[in-house]
């Protein structure tokens, strides 16, 4: 494990992704308390105004402030898309290990259950599920996670079955050990690696999901913002409010440009890794 | 006469690929042998004979499609997982690829600790460990290295040690001297031959070098042509 951590370290992507990340999650997280500016605050004697240093990236139709609206919204998608993506994780952890290990016949069904799952027409999931319902946090989440389990299923079923193929498993296996300590100190140090590049880039790809939702209006609704929704309210008044259309797409690629470079960089971290096997 | 420890009667392996039509098709048949306690067979084969498959179907890692595999008086084939936890512990391997029989990714001292019975408290599998490590003439700090941090020799003698720790009754060595020079190659047989006579094992010796089967020669068989023989010629 602490190989694993200092060549992550090492990795110079990893580096700079988990740096922006932290730097995003910070500003997120406490500028918004610090600032006491509410996003929701309306100022109408001060829409469309420039920046100044009150506003540090102006404010918008209603006089609200931009800045702390813009971090509000992307800690909001961030906890979406952050609890979605470890929700489906979770999912196909499960799913890819009990695969993974089980005889073919077990596996078979698992990855033809998946193959159904993969084949749902996505928009028209959250359609039904989304679109005629009230907006909660907890369903949204979970239609997320619900529809995208799959493919960390099937990376980790593969990592396993080539785990189950190596001499130092069934060196483990010939010493007569319990199952669950099998999983614990063989196949767990092994995939931990892989999981985790799975999480940034499906969580890279929640963000993008999630803000799409959000600004079709399926996903979170007014007073509450995430960076969909405050694209989808940029997007009425494209000449007043242009600068706001370019602060969120430029938060939004920040954070999945982040989330991705993480996950590149630990796929290069396991390479070494597998390469040095 | 001492007991016998291991049977095998008309055992047959299969190729392990697969075959279209569906017919199973044999690498070898009619293996009959028996192990007595603190006894050592060698079986001697050219390359690609399958006793590699042979060894690993003696292991339990491949199941036993024809014939049968007697442990003192269990048949292998006909066990519940209990009972084939306890054969799996007392017939352990020593792998030819000792290189990938270690997890590159956990140090050596996670590797050697996963075998011992989980009721032997912390200072006695430290204290078995160190017993061990000096039996094979290792320094006891290079158990928190790992894998690709140590030489292949070292690795291979580690591979002793966690064949060791659950206490068998069995080793079974796959070519263990296949890529030794010949002081190392003398070096390691009086490890193995030290090894047997502290725990009193037996060893099942897989080789192609003929030179080597005078030291395990208590029986000798040979695989040529799919056929498994005694080779008595070679025999004490």
């Amino acid at each position: 494990m602490k190989l694993i951590c200092n060549e992550i370290w090492r990795n110079k992507r990893c580096r700079s992704a988990g740096l922006i990340l932290i730097t995003i999650l910070l500003f997120c997280f406490i500028l918004p308390g610090v600032m006491k500016i509410d996003p929701t605050h309306q100022d109408l004697s001060n829409t469309f105004d420039s920046v100044s240093f009150r506003h540090l990236l102006g404010t918008d139709n209603l006089g609200r402030d931009n800045f702390v609206r813009l971090l509000t919204a992307t800690r909001q998608s961030l906890l979406i898309s952050l609890s979605a993506s470890l929700f489906s994780i979770f999912i196909g952890l499960i799913i890819g290990v009990t695969s993974g290990l089980s005889n073919t016949k077990t596996d078979f069904l698992w990855m033809r259950f998946s193959d159904i799952f993969l084949a749902f027409p996505k928009f028209f999931v959250f359609i039904l599920m989304l679109g005629f319902t009230n907006f909660s946090f907890l369903r949204f989440i979970f239609v997320l996670a619900i529809l995208s389990w799959m493919e960390p299923a099937k990376i980790i079923r593969t990592e396993i079955k080539t785990i189950k193929g190596s001499l130092y498993y069934q060196a483990a296996l010939c010493q007569g050990i319990h199952p669950f300590r099998i999983f614990h100190t063989i196949l767990l140090p092994n995939i931990i690696s892989i999981v985790s590049a799975a999480f940034a880039l499906q969580t890279s790809s929640m963000v993008i999901i999630e803000s799409g939702l959000s600004f079709l209006g399926l996903g979170v609704q007014a007073p509450q913002i995430s960076l969909g929704t405050l694209l989808n309210q940029a997007r009425t008044y494209p000449i007043n409010n242009y600068s706001l259309i370019l602060q969120t797409g430029f938060f939004m690629l920040i954070t999945v440009m982040a989330f991705h470079l993480l996950g590149d960089g630990l796929k290069d971290v396991i390479n070494k890794a597998r390469f040095q096997k | 006469m001492s007991s016998v420890i291991l049977t095998v009667k008309n055992l047959k392996i299969m190729h392990q690929n697969f075959n279209f039509r569906g017919h199973p098709s044999f690498l070898l048949k009619d293996i009959n042998f028996t192990l007595p306690k603190n006894r050592s067979i060698s079986i001697v084969g050219e390359s690609g004979s399958g006793k590699t498959t042979l060894m690993k179907t003696l292991l339990g890692i491949h199941s036993i499609k024809s014939g049968r595999v007697l442990f003192y008086d269990t048949d292998i084939g006909k066990i519940n997982s209990k009972e084939k936890k306890n054969y799996r512990r007392s017939i352990q391997p020593v792998f030819q690829n000792y290189r990938q029989s270690f997890n590159p990714l956990i140090t050596l001292r996670k590797s050697l600790l996963i075998g011992f019975n989980q009721k032997m408290s912390p200072s006695g599998k430290v204290k078995f460990l160190h017993e061990n490590l000096n039996l094979v003439e290792l320094p006891i700090d290079i158990i928190h290295k790992y894998p690709h941090q140590v030489s292949g020799g070292e690795l291979q003698r580690l591979a002793f040690v966690r064949a060791l720790t659950t206490q068998p009754q069995i080793l079974v060595l796959d070519e263990p001297f296949s890529s030794l020079d010949i002081i190392n190659e003398q070096k390691l047989l009086e490890i193995i031959l030290n090894i047997q006579k502290t725990y009193q094992l037996s060893i099942i010796f897989i080789t192609h070098k003929l030179p080597l089967v005078q030291y395990f020669n208590d029986q000798v068989h040979k695989i040529t042509n799919n056929q498994f023989s005694r080779w008595s010629k070679y025999e004490q």
